[in-house]
């Protein structure tokens, strides 16, 4: 294979690593140098760029066989999961104006796109090694709260169990099948031997704590409180959809199979449930996204239940709607003196008399994830279900949707608050003080993420079609 | 194109309204009104080829792979809706243009009544049952946004909530119906389902789906027992309560029930169901109905009692009772609505709707009495008026209706109770209103309202007269066919006049008449009696609380579960793993223990096993004495490092042997700035959880492991050793697969190395520790911290370590060693250096940058498999030869040797990088202290 076959397959890699040495190269040569936010946005729009180019242009090949390949699926995740990283860089121009924020950034993107094309074990293991480690720095970074480090600490600790449990696992399917090839996990799911059981349950255990489903799920809503708005954003939005890319590709297309429904069911419907019933009271924004993304983990693995050609686009779909609301959210939200305050869910009440613009955006986002059409979040969440329902487990797909409705309460609260509660008088005034009007940056990605979203509303057809599949 | 306008003009054109209230009210109106009317006439040019017998149609693709796709399609049924609403629509414009406050923000007001119409006319129109869905939820939101219109009132901020909560719960439950039908027929095309009714209703999933589909029409027509938002929903400006909440919205749950007719009923499940919920409702709404003292209150729950009525007549599942349910549709709209607006005017005039206060108003305002009267006997069932021709024909129905002979007089009894009760509240509203003496305490001195604000009220009256009095004339034609569409059938004869001569049914409603006016008369008796026998059943209230019940348990649930404790969370994790794992080969069932027996345990192994078993307790026992703790983990290590050297793995035993030298010393630096034991934090009650969880992880691992041994295991390694001089040059396996087989892992790894490493180095940025000046005991530190025959030998060590690390470089790649190796064991030296002679004599002397160091090393690594593009070959291709050294003995020159600099590069500096940070630590926290 011809080095330019292999640096166009691996182009949007190629371009964050030449962002990411561009970084460090500012970095030691010019101190104090405020070029790294320009230098990361732009990298990463070129990729995200070139892997809708080649993901259009249907390309698919083997850079490094047995490790890492690429397909126009491949690129579509790569595409997705990068446009979504570039309106969160336009959020945290505000909060880091330098410093090691980006590096750290680019380097877990960089971490995605390897998880994306993995094809063993190790690759993957890499993949969601580069990119957890740069986020456990991510949430400590800004240290807003005295709880950050803590929150960091959890997320690491947890986490790094989570790997552990994944590299058993993965040993376990070497044992049984002589390879480290990712189809070892596929093949392994239709097996009843127990070793392959067992090395898919741990498997899959690890990427349950990653994606913060029930029970793995306790690290989530501590480090998205604890972390700054941009660090959510990527969290929710571009973490997830890494992890979740992660467990397609281990997939692949094998159906699953009893036992594992059971539980590729049961973890999911106590997330959709615990989620949505913790949200209700919560009194923080991100704390509240936390619990809805944990419900939203739920509704993802729900896809794995359906048949394996859908899944791609069901779970992409879901990705794409999702994640853009979740940035929309947290994008649209005045900025406010200290970070405790600016999160408060209290000071949203009456924002629409204040600042209409942004309430209109978080209720849109609200209202989409909420799943509720004509917004993008219901053709993502009919998607899953419908698979679920093909595939034979209407009683899951009915549980499913009955978890789903406890989410209502908690979306509508906080839509509520927006339009048709004024703030009481005295109040009034400390919850303007200090609110200013998004920076023009933040103005500028809630319109990239409802662009897109106004897209995948009205032709949803045309952007699965985009999915490949 | 036709019904795509009509669907998209009041939909699209919301935002005009709200524009057009720039230039006034009288503007926002007149577009409000434009919208409506635009559709009205779309509509209407369209009737007479419903008319013909045609139903046009038309469908552009969505999301063709889902079976999404905007289909519309105008029958009858659709036609008598899409009639309804945009000329209701139309009457009512006029009327909130009076009835709305000079301050009011009357284009918002416009722009959501024209997203309601927009969105309800999608309802009836769609021929798709996704489309439905969309435009239902649709609804849903714009009721949502006018119920809380008067968004500084509590109450409808609440009502508000309440309604959509209850109805978006339906959309849910009718999205997981419709599901399922799709599931069945193959096709969300709603005319496919139609006429697939017989697959439907055999199929096994039939009864779920009746019950999800039933879940979404009954909650959005306010069935009892999801009834109690509509009452809630009262607190909307009456314009809206006459449009939605008893006009159009209410009625697209009955619509969709006569929309699937020809699908789901025709079985004992409907009937039961349907026809149950149906009568429950009727009677329900019509008995508390008579109990209200708000007149919007009387009216909410006299709709819901109709609304049971219509469900009641479909439930039936015979043709006529389908075109006894189409008309009453019609009727119930005509005089709800007048009845409604007639309110809004009293409320308006008089500034109260309290029925205690409000009396004869007849001689302040004889005109809207007279026209709410009318409306009224209208409701009554009084003959004359259209509510008296639908009831007749329920009445009908009713008697032929077969059940069980045990029951058979209780249907017809209970349809003539509910009539009594509809007389009765029908006779209350009118006498207590506009007669019964004189008005207490008013707010206002009421008047006739203006003359415009009254012609909606005169043209729904006239309606009800007119098809009273004339219903062949009139109303027969549209019945006909819009009720033909909803059976999917030709109807059998049935004739609607007026005058049926004397049978059973005329005398139901003679009977009903009297019983109401009686019943009416005795009320004072009446209301004692409610009072006294009825405790407040409000399903309202349980509502509340069920929703403030959910909350509190799950606050309470949270703060007991995600105390913040990472403790509690990895059990959480661990334990979940554990039972995961237990359950999926619980389920599984297949033997653990493979074929292969396990070799016998020789003394030397046996003991040595034995003495990590007796190293890693006492490490669990003492743990809360760090350093004791610290020592006894790196007797495990170095068990672990002399298992795999007995065991023919050289190169494992090195690598573990260097990294728990190098783990333990930095573990050790770390100790300097903690207390030397750990206070006991866990109860009693945790140590056994822990415990527990321990043993079951333990375990889990244990037999998972014994497992794997049992079993005959095909594995890649006789390749590697195959392969391992042809392919890579070198006859260490090891360090041939990490360099060579599997570069391209190693070139990840110690990337991630090098970011791990840049992180840590981040977060200790920020960090200033205080080392403490006294130990556990309170004695002082050493005042000598550096003792000098540490710092001579660690000094004669370090050039003796480098030659080694070099030596195990260089020959990596035949013996034991390697990048990895040595990297660990030069870092090792360094970290020597740290510990004896302190951190500031050694940063003044180490100058060598670790972030530059791990740079180079990925980069260097990087570049060697680069280098293989320029020959043409793929990434990390590796090429060797040989070279004699004196000494070193045969030095193989394989470009993977610069890949393993590389990797030495990058593990030297990680390791740098980490104690000079934490070496930084130390110095400000000593500086901070001297400062202190």
């Amino acid at each position: 294979m011809s080095a330019e076959t292999v640096l166009t397959a691996l182009l949007p890699e190629v371009l964050l690593l030449a962002g990411l040495l561009l970084l460090i190269g500012l970095e030691i040569a010019v101190p104090r140098h405020r070029g790294a936010f320009a230098v990361s946005l732009l990298a990463v729009a070129a990729a995200a760029a070139a892997a809708a180019w080649l993901s259009a242009g249907g390309s698919s090949a083997a850079p490094f066989p047995g490790h890492y390949s690429v397909g126009p699926d491949t690129f579509a995740a790569k595409a997705v999961v990068l446009a979504l990283a570039v309106p969160v860089l336009l959020l945290a121009r505000g909060e880091f104006p330098g410093g090691p924020f980006y590096p750290l950034l680019v380097s877990s993107l960089l971490g995605v796109c390897l998880v994306v094309s993995a094809d063993s074990f190790l690759t993957l293991f890499l993949g969601v090694e580069l990119m957890s480690i740069p986020v456990y720095v991510l949430v400590v970074l800004a240290f807003q709260r005295e709880e950050s480090a803590e929150a960091a600490l959890k997320y690491l600790v947890l986490s790094g169990t989570a790997s552990a449990t994944f590299l058993l696992g993965v040993s376990l399917l070497y044992g049984g099948s002589g390879s480290l090839a990712l189809s070892a996990f596929s093949t392994a799911l239709g097996s009843r031997d127990v070793l392959a059981t067992a090395g898919v349950v741990l498997v899959l255990s690890a990427f349950f704590l990653k994606a913060a489903v029930v029970p793995f799920h306790t690290w989530a809503p501590d480090a998205y409180e604890a972390a700054s708005v941009p660090v959510t954003a990527y969290m929710a939005a571009v973490v997830k959809a890494g992890v979740l890319f992660a467990v397609l590709r281990l997939f692949a297309l094998a159906p699953a199979e009893r036992p594992l429904v059971d539980l590729l069911a049961l973890l999911p419907l106590a997330s959709m449930v615990w989620g949505n019933l913790a949200a209700m009271r919560q009194d923080g924004l991100r704390r509240l996204i936390a619990y809805s993304s944990i419900a939203h983990a739920g509704y993802l693995f729900y896809a794995f239940l359906g048949d394996g050609p859908g899944r791609f686009q069901a779970v992409t779909f879901y990705l794409l709607a999702y994640g853009l609301m979740n940035v929309l959210v947290l994008a649209a939200l005045p900025p406010a003196g200290d970070d405790v305050a600016r999160d408060r869910l209290e000071r949203l009440k009456g924002l629409f008399q204040r600042q209409p613009y942004a309430a209109w955006m978080i209720a849109v986002a609200m209202l989409s994830l909420a799943g509720i059409p004509p917004f993008p979040g219901f053709v993502a969440k009919f998607l899953v279900f419908k698979n679920v329902v093909a595939a034979g487990y209407p009683v899951y797909a009915v549980l499913g949707l009955v978890g789903s409705y406890l989410g209502l309460y908690f979306y509508l609260r906080v839509i509520q608050y927006l339009f048709m509660a004024p703030p009481p008088p005295a109040e009034e005034a400390s919850a303007a003080e200090g609110e200013g009007a998004p920076s023009r940056l933040a103005l500028a990605a809630t319109v990239l993420c409802l662009l897109p979203a106004i897209l995948i509303a009205l032709f949803p057809g045309w952007v699965i079609d985009r999915l490949g599949g | 194109m036709r019904l795509l306008l009509i669907v998209l003009i009041p939909l699209l054109g919301a935002w005009l309204p709200a524009l057009a209230g720039r230039w006034g009210r009288d503007a926002s109106a007149w577009t409000a009104a434009g919208l409506a009317a635009t559709a009205l006439g779309l509509t209407a040019s369209a009737g007479p080829g419903v008319f013909d017998g045609q139903a046009p149609a038309a469908a552009w693709p969505w999301l063709p792979a889902l079976g999404l796709e905007v289909a519309l399609r105008m029958d009858g049924l659709a036609l008598l809706f899409a009639l309804l609403i945009p000329g209701i629509g139309l009457l009512v414009v006029l009327y909130a243009r009076y009835y709305l406050a000079e301050d009011e923000p009357m284009g918002r007001f416009y722009a959501q009544l024209s997203l309601f119409m927009g969105a309800m006319l999608g309802v009836v129109l769609a021929d798709n049952l996704l489309l439905l869905l969309v435009f239902w939820e649709l609804t849903s939101l714009s009721s949502f946004l006018l119920i809380g219109f008067w968004h500084h009132r509590d109450d409808a901020r609440q009502g508000a909530r309440m309604a959509l909560i209850v109805t978006g719960g339906g959309g849910l439950a009718l999205l997981a119906g419709f599901l399922l039908l799709g599931e069945m027929t193959g096709s969300y095309s709603l005319s496919e389902v139609l006429a697939s009714g017989d697959a439907v209703r055999t199929h096994p999933l039939y009864p779920a789906a009746l019950v999800l589909i039933l879940l979404g029409a009954f909650t959005k027509s306010a069935q009892f027992p999801f009834h109690f938002w509509l009452p809630q929903a009262m607190a909307a400006p009456t314009p809206v309560s006459a449009y939605l909440h008893s006009a159009t919205m209410v009625k697209a749950g009955v619509f969709l029930l006569a929309r699937l007719f020809p699908v789901l009923s025709g079985t004992d499940l409907w009937l039961f169901l349907v026809a149950g919920t149906g009568l429950a409702t009727l009677l329900f709404g019509a008995y508390t109905s008579l109990f209200q003292h708000d007149v919007k209150g009387l009216l909410a729950y006299s709709t819901i009692s109709h609304l049971g009525l219509i469900t009641l007549l479909f439930g039936m599942g015979t043709p006529l009772g389908a075109v006894a349910g189409v008309f009453h549709v019609l009727n119930h709209a005509t005089f709800k609505a007048s009845l409604f607006m007639a309110a809004g005017i009293i409320d308006h005039e008089t500034g109260t709707r309290d029925m205690r206060r409000l009396n004869g108003l007849w001689r302040y305002m004889p005109h809207t009495a007279s026209l709410a009267t009318v409306a009224a006997a209208a409701m009554a069932g009084v003959p004359l008026l259209n509510g008296f021709l639908s009831k007749e024909m329920f009445f009908t129905e009713i008697l032929v209706l077969e059940a069980h002979p045990a029951v058979d007089w209780l249907l017809p009894g209970a349809a003539l109770l509910a009539g009594v009760f509809a007389v009765a509240y029908s006779a209350r509203f009118v006498h207590d209103v506009f007669f019964n003496g004189e008005p207490v305490d008013l707010p206002r001195v009421p008047h006739e309202p203006p003359a415009y604000m009254k012609v909606p009220v005169e043209v729904l009256v006239a309606t009800c007269l007119l098809v009273g009095v004339f219903p062949a004339g009139t109303v027969a034609p549209l019945l006909a066919v819009a009720a033909t569409a909803s059976v999917g059938a030709p109807l059998p004869e049935y004739s609607l006049q007026v005058w049926h001569g004397l049978s059973v049914p005329f005398a139901m409603s003679v009977a009903a008449l009297v019983g109401g006016i009686a019943v009416y008369a005795a009320r004072r008796h009446l209301f004692r009696l409610h009072d006294t026998l009825f405790p407040r059943v409000d399903a309202r209230a349980w509502f509340e609380r069920s929703v403030r019940l959910a909350a509190w348990q799950a606050r309470r649930l949270t703060a007991a579960l995600e105390n913040g404790s990472l403790q509690g969370y990895l059990a959480w994790l661990l334990a979940g793993a554990v039972v995961a794992v237990a359950t999926a080969l619980g389920a599984d069932g297949g033997p653990l223990a493979g074929p292969l027996r396990v070799a016998p345990v020789d003394p030397v192994t046996g003991i040595g096993a034995l003495a990590i078993i007796v190293a890693a307790v006492v490490t669990v026992v003492r743990h809360r004495e760090r350093l004791v703790a610290l020592v006894h983990l790196s007797v495990v290590g170095l068990l672990v490092a002399l298992g795999f050297a007995r065991f023919s793995g050289p190169d494992l035993a090195l690598t573990q042997l260097s990294v728990e030298v190098v783990t333990t010393v930095l573990l050790l630096l770390a100790l300097y700035f903690l207390p030397s034991s750990t206070p006991r934090e866990s109860s009693r009650l945790r140590r056994v959880r822990d415990l527990l969880v321990a043993a079951g992880v333990g375990g889990g691992v244990g037999s998972l492991t014994w497992a794997v041994l049992t079993r005959p295991s095909e594995t890649l390694s006789g390749f590697y050793v195959d392969q391992s001089v042809p392919g890579g040059g070198g006859t260490n396996v090891v360090n041939v697969i990490l360099v060579d087989f599997r570069g391209f892992d190693t070139l990840g790894e110690i990337t991630v190395l090098g970011v791990a490493a840049l992180g840590v180095y981040a977060l200790l940025e920020r960090l200033v520790l205080r080392p403490p000046a006294r130990d556990a005991a309170g004695r002082a530190w050493d005042r000598d911290p550096y003792p000098l025959v540490a710092a001579i030998l660690s000094r004669v060590l370090l050039p003796m370590a480098l030659m080694v690390s070099l030596f195990l470089l260089l020959r990596g790649h035949n013996e034991p060693g390697g990048g990895f190796i040595a990297g660990l064991v030069t870092a090792a030296a360094i970290v020597l250096q740290f510990l004896a002679s302190g951190v500031a004599w050694t940063r003044e002397r180490l100058r060598g940058d670790g972030a530059a160091l791990i740079g180079w090393g990925v980069s260097v690594a990087a570049l060697t498999g680069l280098a293989s593009w320029a020959f043409g070959r793929p990434f990390l291709t590796s090429a060797h030869g040989y070279l004699h050294l004196p000494l070193v003995g045969e030095v193989p020159l394989a470009s993977a040797m610069v890949f393993d600099l590389g990797v030495y590069l990058t593990v030297v500096g990680a390791t740098v990088l980490i104690l000079a940070r934490l070496g930084r630590v130390a110095v400000l926290g000593r500086a901070a202290e001297g400062e202190g």
